[in-house]
Formats: structure tokens, C-alpha cells, sequence
């Protein structure tokens, strides 16, 4: 759990919008207690997704959250300072999934959006996992964005959908043994993509 | 308008990405929405191009807190409105309490067209704006602060290929940090700041490693950004900021960077 002083952020359920994209709800009030992890991640995921003004990060220096936040530049960057090797490797092919035509699927898909990469991002970032391999990046259905790892006999998938929740997909073809679910927090996906590694 | 200081520092290619020059402004009778659509009426035919982003936050002004979190009370804030141009290049920016002019690169092969001439245009636009709310009997705008920022691009494999030859191209940077060691650079990131010269502001100096949504293209983004209060919300005064601002960043990012990089970006003067 990150300490945090006289902080603190709520982040409400995520509403479908006209567009079928969820928007969010996020507030931040001072306190003087800690905040976790997990709510810094539902802030910052839901921040980028909804069209609520996201007014910084906790922690950020002036100059970053300049950078990031309150900046008057208009250029779709992704800054890459603090990302594990492996996720600045295949930011590339998750950027060029934006650029997907409308019914890329013939199902009516949109592509991804860029606020969902960056919802992606920050979801990997957070997670701290240095030693992974590079996985596999493809388009899902409906905008969402699929990551599959395949590591010996272990196989993982997971799809950030535009509406913003995570499914897992994890098979262990040693064992025979398959299982889907969601990923509702950080200690989750931490634990799957351990998993994966362990 | 102030020329050009002839000892300024010139190139014929920098890595500028974008420019923006803007103002932070407040409005006795509010700003109201359908300004904003009758605006985009009046602008239309040169900036046909429209989107709704999220709306700024509160410029923090010199001896201003600028960290923490702030909230907005009153009535619904209105959302920030792009204005683009046929090309995307030219953008206004409007919000409640900003009006913002960038000029930016989005095919990559847009020629810089010098600060003059962005400087100039901002000037057109915002009197057409204040010529706008008069119109509609809105009270004349009075100005708070401005800001002027320029956004560098320096894409990998132009002068660089490893974050270890960053140090080739900061002057900053340009000593063996390992101290000896031998221990390779993998990225930097960091933050400077510079007072303004005669107490006008500061220049926030940023440097960090990205990726560009356009091109997938791993870049060091280079933003040097001034920000300053206005005592008077005359013109004149507003234009010797920018220009005072301008050379300002000229001077910082020219002593930034080391000569190699300035022969990599084509420096003149």
C-alpha cells in the first residue's frame, strides 16, 4: 500500500455512455488518510477512459504532472521513462492497433482507443513485473485490446475491453487445466502474471 | 512587434513538434456554452474541425502551490473545445478561462513556420475573440497569465540511438555519470526550472522518453514551457511577454544542447 498524506480519491462505478464507452466519475477530496494501490490504479484507468478532467497524479512532481496532466500540447506521446523493457518493446504494436479501421472485424468493431492503450499501460506499469516476455498484442472485439503470452506449457491471455474491465484467459497445458475470470484488482493481475513466470 | 534579437540563436531544423501560445483570462459575466457553438460558427470556414476534450485545470500563477489537487466549485465547468484547421496543424483551444493558439506537426513534414508568424496569428485570434464577445456583449476578457511552450520532438536515430548518447547531445548530461563505472545510461528523465528574467515567470524544462501515437517512433519530447502572471491586460504588454518568453527559451534550449546537436539541427546564427 502507497502512503500517501491528506489524500485521497474515489473513483465511482464506471457508466455506459451514448457511445457504449464508459465514462467516469472521479473525484478527489483531501483526507488525512492512506490510499492503495489498487485506488490510484481505478482512478488513473478510469480517468483516461472517461471525459472527467483528471487533475493529476499523487506523488507527481510540479514538472510531471505539467508534462502529463495540465500540459497545453495537443501531441498523442506515451512517455516511456518508467515502463519495464518488455512493455516498451510492444508499446509500438499497441499504438498501431488505433490506427485499425472502423470494422477492422467485419463485426463492427471500432479500434482501440489511444485512452484505452494508456489505460493498458498503466495497468502494466503498476504491476512491477521487469522480467516478463514480450506478448503477443492483438485487436479485440468491441475496441478492446488482448495481450497472450505463451511460456512453455503456460498460456495467458488478457483483454482490456473498452468498457473497462479485464478477463483472464490461463491454461496449463501440463496439467490440463484452464481458467477464465476477471481481474478485479492490481494484486490479481500481479499474481497471474506471476503465475506466468513462476 | 519586438524584432527579432539578431545574437538569438537560429535553425533551420529544429526538432520542434509544436508551439503553443496561450492566455488564461477571466470573464466578469462567465463564458457560457452557447458562446462556444456561436464562436465556432464565426470561425468555421478556417477551423472546420471540432472536438471535446477534458478541461484544464486552474493555471497555478507564480508563488503559487503547484502541487497537490484542486477542485472546482460553482457552476459545471465547461469542456475544453478544439478548433482545427483542414490540416489539424492550426488549433485553437477554447475553455472558460483559456484560449489557446497551437501550431503543431502531424504528418511530420510540415514545414516550422517560425515563431513570428504563430505569434502573430494567436495575436489575430484572440482579437477576433475579444471582437467576438463584445459582439455578444460579453465583458472584455481580462488576461491573468500566459503561457508559451514549445514541444521538441528528437527522434531516435536522427541524432541518437541509445539513451547512453544523450549525453552527446545535453550539455548537461555530457559527463560520465557512472562515475567511472562504466554503468550504461538506460533512460532519462527529468525537470529544470528557470526564473524568467525582470520576475515575468518561469520556464518549466522538461525531457522524457516516449513513443509517438502517429508514428510509433521512440522520441526524447524536449518541452520548455514559460508561464507568467499579467499585471495588465494591454497588448502591448501581452506581446512583450511572448517575445521576452521566446528568446528566453531560445537561449535555454540552445544552452541545453551541445554544439553537436546544434550542427544536427541545422543552427545558423
Amino acid at each position: 500500500m502507497m502512503m500517501v498524506p491528506n489524500m485521497s480519491i474515489t473513483a465511482s462505478q464506471p457508466k455506459p455512455s451514448p457511445r457504449g464507452l464508459a465514462d467516469a466519475d472521479v473525484q478527489f477530496r483531501h483526507m488525512e488518510e492512506p490510499i492503495t494501490d489498487d485506488a490510484i490504479l481505478s482512478a488513473k484507468f478510469l480517468a483516461t477512459k472517461g471525459n472527467q478532467a483528471f487533475q493529476g497524479s499523487p506523488g507527481h512532481l510540479p514538472w510531471q504532472r505539467w508534462a502529463e496532466g495540465d500540459s497545453t500540447s495537443t501531441m498523442d506521446v506515451i512517455p516511456t521513462t518508467d515502463l519495464p523493457t518488455w512493455l516498451r518493446a510492444c508499446l509500438p504494436r499497441l499504438l498501431r492497433l488505433c490506427a485499425l479501421e472502423f470494422n477492422w472485424d467485419s463485426y463492427g468493431s471500432p479500434p482501440p482507443s489511444l485512452a484505452l492503450v494508456k489505460g493498458v499501460i498503466s495497468w502494466l506499469r503498476l504491476a512491477e513485473k521487469e522480467t516478463l516476455p514480450e506478448p503477443e498484442v492483438v485487436p479485440a472485439s468491441a475496441g478492446g485490446i488482448q495481450l497472450e503470452w505463451y511460456l512453455g506449457k503456460r498460456e495467458l491471455e488478457i483483454e482490456f475491453t473498452a468498457t473497462g474491465q479485464i478477463e483472464y484467459l490461463r491454461s496449463d497445458n501440463e496439467r490440463r487445466e484452464e481458467k477464465e475470470d476477471v481481474i478485479k484488482n492490481l494484486d490479481d493481475l500481479r499474481s497471474l502474471l506471476g503465475w506466468l513466470i513462476g | 512587434m519586438t524584432a527579432r534579437p539578431s545574437d538569438l540563436p537560429d535553425f533551420e531544423a529544429p526538432p520542434i513538434a509544436e508551439v503553443v501560445l496561450g492566455v488564461n483570462f477571466t470573464i466578469g459575466d462567465s463564458l457560457k456554452v452557447y458562446h462556444i457553438g456561436l464562436y465556432r460558427d464565426r470561425i468555421k470556414s478556417e477551423f472546420p474541425g471540432f472536438q471535446e476534450q477534458p478541461p484544464l485545470p486552474g493555471q497555478p500563477l507564480p508563488g503559487q502551490d503547484e502541487q497537490g489537487f484542486r477542485f472546482i466549485a460553482g457552476p459545471l465547468p465547461l469542456p475544453r473545445c478544439w478548433f482545427l484547421d483542414e490540416t489539424g496543424t492550426k488549433l485553437i483551444q477554447l475553455q472558460a478561462d483559456r484560449f489557446i493558439h497551437n501550431w503543431r506537426k502531424v504528418t511530420g513534414e510540415e514545414k516550422y513556420p517560425r515563431y513570428e508568424a504563430i505569434r502573430d496569428e494567436f495575436v489575430a485570434r484572440w482579437d477576433e475573440f475579444c471582437g467576438f464577445l463584445g459582439d455578444q456583449g460579453v465583458s472584455k476578457p481580462i488576461l491573468n497569465a500566459c503561457e508559451l511552450a514549445y514541444v521538441n520532438h528528437i527522434s531516435k536515430e536522427s541524432c541518437w540511438t541509445e539513451p547512453k548518447d544523450l549525453g552527446r547531445l545535453f550539455s548537461f548530461l555530457a559527463t560520465d555519470m557512472s562515475g567511472g563505472a562504466g554503468h550504461t545510461l538506460e533512460s532519462v528523465q527529468c525537470g529544470l526550472r528557470f526564473k524568467l528574467p525582470g520576475g515575468n515567470g518561469h520556464l518549466n524544462v522538461s525531457m522524457t522518453p516516449a513513443v509517438r501515437k502517429q508514428d510509433q517512433q521512440e522520441i526524447l519530447r524536449f518541452d520548455l514551457s514559460a508561464r507568467g502572471a499579467m499585471e495588465s491586460g494591454e497588448e502591448a504588454q501581452l506581446l512583450k511577454w511572448f517575445d521576452g518568453a521566446r528568446e528566453t527559451i531560445v537561449r535555454v534550449f540552445t544552452g541545453l544542447t551541445t554544439e553537436e546537436a546544434h550542427a544536427c539541427w541545422k543552427r545558423k546564427t
